[in-house]
């Protein structure tokens, strides 16, 4: 009896002990003598960790410089797709734009039926201004189709295959087509030349020709409809000694960069051949 | 080999002469490159098929081209003409022939051009097709006479390996 009691006013000395600790530590009157005792040991634990892990890295880095070298790799990969990808979508948005101007072109005549195609190509000699396109006979393109874009005429087709067509540009030196000048109301000819410029010729002398006069196809000849737009007046050259006038004209095309046309299907040029004495 | 061969080259050159070629110009002259291929290889000794090569040639820029037929029908095996006459004189610097040949066919092909379309009613000024095109044709087909030669002598190298004598 008298050793149980001893035990027991043990136990009860020892739980008092431990319910006093953890009071202390619960009300936070024991953090700074833990602390005291701790921050030396996690300084130890600090110096010990910093050493092992340049340790590790010591043995580990070569490793990690060749999985880097792979990552590296295959992201730069990942990057030229990308980039490869970014020009290909720059190139089918400018390439839709260009669509979408047609269309606007095409829905603001809607009496005319138009085939769109894409230039695939220039004539191989420099003497002559003639484009490739990617429509031919299967598509129902003839010779002797006008040819636009957006903006205005480009030429007529002069030569077809199955797949392809040749068309002639307006800036060919072998162009003469007829049109009319809004503003000074007459009828002349525009002329193509080797250098890709292109003039109006055989206007009337008793007509003032006007810069930025606006030159528009007149339909004569049955060649071209009427009506499509040319370009402007640039800058007249009256001459007194001269029997008809002239004038350099700027085109409202830009035949260096022409991606895309509309061939318009429906008109049929006039043969007037067998007409000609 | 050397004859088959003459299908996707020469195809392959049309099309590089009609898209890439085509737009790169000196004023408005702009390069040959059949024209220049024809005589380069026509300048490789150990080609045996060059009158094939030229034919096909002349054939394919007629029929690609808006120029009249005749004028590379005429001009190619003229070229080819020339060269088998030159290489028996002067066969010791190939490197010299291809740019004899360059400007003779160069001013012989533009000169052709210039007078067809005269005769098909498409009048030149005689002034301004020599300033602005022939004089300009004749100095950038010089610019890649060099390595479209180098290309050809390569390429007739591998088609027609030289045997060693032992």
């Amino acid at each position: 009896m008298k050793r149980l009691s001893q035990r027991t006013l043990q136990s009860i000395t020892i739980g008092l002990i431990i319910l006093g600790v953890l009071a202390l530590a619960l009300s936070g009157l024991l953090n700074q003598i833990v602390g005291k005792v701790i921050d030396p040991l996690v300084a130890v634990q600090g110096w010990f960790a910093s050493r092992t892990q340049a340790m590790v890295e010591f043995f580990t880095v070569p490793r990690d410089v060749a999985t880097l070298r792979q990552e590296n790799a295959s992201l730069k990969d990942q990057v030229s797709q990308l980039q490869s990808e970014l020009l290909a979508a720059r190139q089918q948005l400018t390439e839709t734009d260009i669509l979408y101007a047609l269309l606007d072109f095409a829905r603001a005549k809607p009496e005319n039926k138009y085939v769109a195609a894409s230039v695939i190509g220039r004539d191989p000699s420099p003497f002559v201004k003639y484009i490739i396109v990617d429509h031919g006979s299967d598509d129902g393109i003839v010779k002797g189709m006008p040819v636009v874009t957006q903006q205005g005429l480009v030429g007529k087709v002069v030569a077809v295959t199955a797949t392809a067509a040749r068309v002639q540009l307006i800036t060919d030196p072998g162009s003469i087509l007829n049109v009319h000048l809004e503003e000074a109301n007459t009828d002349c000819q525009v002329v193509g030349s080797v250098t890709g410029d292109v003039s109006l010729e055989m206007v009337n002398p008793g007509v003032t020709l006007v810069q930025g006069d606006l030159i528009l196809t007149s339909g004569l000849g049955g060649l071209y409809p009427s009506d499509i737009l040319i370009g402007q007046v640039l800058s007249p050259e009256n001459s007194d000694s001269t029997l008809f006038q002239k004038a350099t004209v700027q085109p409202v095309v830009d035949f260096v960069n022409l991606k895309a046309v509309l061939i318009i299907t429906n008109f049929r040029p006039v043969d007037y051949t067998p007409l000609v004495p | 080999m050397g004859t088959l061969l003459a299908f996707p080259i020469i195809f392959i050159l049309l099309v590089l002469q009609t898209t890439l070629f085509s737009q790169v110009t000196l004023l408005h002259g702009s390069v040959d490159l059949v024209l220049l291929w024809v005589a380069a290889w026509s300048l490789q000794k150990q080609v045996t098929s060059a009158w094939f090569w030229t034919i096909l040639a002349a054939i394919a820029v007629a029929y690609i081209s808006a120029i009249p037929w005749y004028v590379p029908v005429i001009c190619y095996p003229f070229i080819t003409i020339i060269e088998k006459w030159i290489n028996k004189r002067v066969w010791q610097s190939p490197l010299l022939m291809m740019f004899l040949v360059t400007i003779i066919s160069s001013i012989v092909s533009n000169g052709l051009s210039y007078v067809a379309l005269a005769l098909s009613g498409v009048a030149i000024p005689l002034k301004t097709g020599l300033v602005q095109v022939m004089i300009p044709s004749v100095l950038i087909n010089l610019l890649l006479a060099l390595p479209v030669f180098a290309i050809a002598r390569d390429t007739a190298q591998w088609v027609y390996p030289l045997e060693v004598v032992e």
